[in-house]
């Protein structure tokens, strides 16, 4: 994949200033700073909106683009309910979520 | 959002296996072309599985060229690819079909007729009905189309004088016949044949109206069973002969025969016994209760919930029982008993002598007023003996009641002897 290139309004100060006007004004942060929004159930249905990409899915790994970096899902018997160009839903046994390395 | 599994089952969709190394790229690519995905999953070795609309499959292509993955097409499913599979094997199709058309063909048609009295048919065959009918047309094999249901009652209702109504109803290919019988006066109300009235009970008289007959008694008279009250045969009078034609032969009278009719109203007396126990028992419900599920098949019982005992030691027991609905013949075996006990506590009272008097003449009359015939009026009541067990009374009840003891018993004898 082509790098991404880094927008003005992507810069480490103009999040921190979205975030702020985002709790100032009341509005939802995945909508106005296009951070990923995650919901989990239980331990076997993730739906993961706003991702940018699958960089690597294997049965028990899959790592998934966001906008602040990489999200990094472990577990057993993954599965890709649905993949669309906004959304994620992942069954199987969820052992464990994580961040890896913030691109800014 | 999501793809909802039942919402799957109406698509039309594909199958679809990847292989390669870039199986990621290849996932992000055709994501960047719009294509949607469902249910992914590794599969041994470097491929997956995944299924995607039927129209998206083409697109798919140059996408895998793109990034060298190798794209194999493992199943169709959905609707459409069901129908073209049927389409091939026209054998069964056709008889799927002409299945279909059989039933709908066969249920126009009437299989059984059943007659389905209300109340008991006392003149009417119903087998003597169903010949009827099927004479009219309504019998097993007949078209359901041909036949006008309005019709046919009234067909049925012209040749049958019997009957008072007649309803023709289906239920799928079974043909009901509701019939209703007329109600004929009973012959002891009616008719012609001459006929006196007879005291059907002892009693005082205390009221006579004579509409047909001779009178032969008359109020404040005592009767005995089997007297005769309204005579059907009217004597002559004894009419004083005019002065002058003494001696004369007189035209013989013969007596008149008719059919008595007329309302004779009696005092009557019936006597009864009733006891009452002097302890008197009295169970009321504390408002405490528990329930219990039981399970019953036909071998044994199984608790689900509650105790199997009744858990108070003064209860009352309610049942609900859920089964199943039958179908025809066969009845589910399995069923569910709900147990309700209420629990009650018993309270045990010594009752005074007239209380307990008073109970017992309530149950004496009680069961006499049962047995008393319509419009007869109570005049009064008395008790005439109380005998007292340790813990009973015992009371003997005298019931005075107006009633018409009038009985109608037809003559007998032919006409001509009664005239000698």
């Amino acid at each position: 994949m082509p790098k991404r290139q880094r927008k003005v309004w992507e810069t480490a100060e103009a999040v921190k200033a979205k975030d702020h006007m985002a709790s100032f004004l009341d509005l939802p942060q995945e909508a106005v700073c296009d951070w990923p929004r995650l919901t989990l159930i239980g331990d076997t249905r993730l739906l993961l909106e706003n991702h940018r990409g699958v960089v690597i899915y294997e049965s028990e790994l899959l790592r998934v683009n966001v906008t602040l970096g990489q999200l990094e899902i472990r577990g057993k018997d993954l599965k890709l309910k649905v993949l669309r160009s906004d959304v994620i839903a992942v069954e199987g046994s969820i052992k464990s979520i994580r961040f890896l390395g913030s691109t800014y | 959002m999501r793809e909802r599994d039942w919402q799957a089952f109406f698509k039309n969709y594909v199958v679809i296996e990847v292989e390669g190394n870039n199986r990621e790229e290849f996932l992000n690519a055709a994501l960047h072309q719009g294509l949607i995905f469902w249910d992914i999953i590794q599969g041994p070795g470097p491929k997956f599985r995944a299924k995607i609309p039927v129209a998206s499959f083409a697109r798919l292509r140059p996408v895998a060229r793109k990034t060298r993955c190798h794209v194999r097409l493992l199943d169709k499913r959905g609707p459409i690819f069901w129908w073209q599979r049927v389409r091939t094997r026209k054998t069964f199709l056709a008889g799927a079909i002409f299945f279909l058309l059989a039933l709908l063909f066969l249920s126009n048609f009437v299989w059984a007729v059943d007659v389905l009295p209300r109340g008991e048919l006392k003149k009417v065959d119903p087998n003597l009905l169903k010949a009827i009918a099927a004479e009219v047309g309504l019998r097993a094999g007949a078209w359901k189309g041909n036949l006008d249901v309005r019709a046919l009652e009234h067909e049925i209702l012209i040749r049958v004088p019997e009957l008072a109504w007649v309803g023709v109803s289906f239920q799928g290919t079974r043909a009901c016949i509701e019939v209703v019988e007329k109600l004929f006066p009973s012959p002891e109300e009616g008719g012609s044949t001459p006929a006196h009235i007879v005291a059907a009970k002892n009693g005082i008289i205390s009221e006579i109206l004579v509409l047909a007959g001779q009178p032969r008694v008359k109020a404040g008279d005592t009767v005995r069973q089997g007297d005769i009250l309204i005579s059907g045969l009217i004597l002559p009078l004894q009419q004083e002969k005019p002065p002058g034609q003494e001696g004369q032969p007189e035209p013989p009278i013969l007596p008149r025969l008719v059919r008595a009719r007329g309302i004779v109203r009696a005092r009557v007396w019936y006597e009864a016994e009733g006891q009452f126990p002097r302890e008197e028992i009295k169970e009321t419900l504390t408002g405490q209760h528990s329930t219990s599920l039981i399970l019953r098949a036909p071998d044994r019982e199984y608790v689900l919930k509650g105790s199997p005992e009744p858990p108070y030691t003064s209860f009352r027991r309610e049942d609900k029982v859920i089964r199943l609905p039958a179908w025809r013949s066969f009845t589910f075996p399995v069923e569910l008993i709900i147990v309700t006990y209420f629990e009650t506590s018993v309270e045990r009272r010594w009752l005074s002598r007239e209380e307990a008097i008073n109970r017992a003449k309530e149950e004496a009359l009680l069961a006499l007023r049962q047995g008393l015939p319509d419009r007869a009026k109570v005049l009064g009541e008395r008790i005439t003996g109380i005998t007292e067990e340790p813990g009973l009374v015992r009371v003997k009840v005298l019931l005075e009641v107006e009633e018409d003891i009038g009985q109608i018993i037809n003559l007998k004898e032919p006409p001509s002897q009664a005239g000698n």
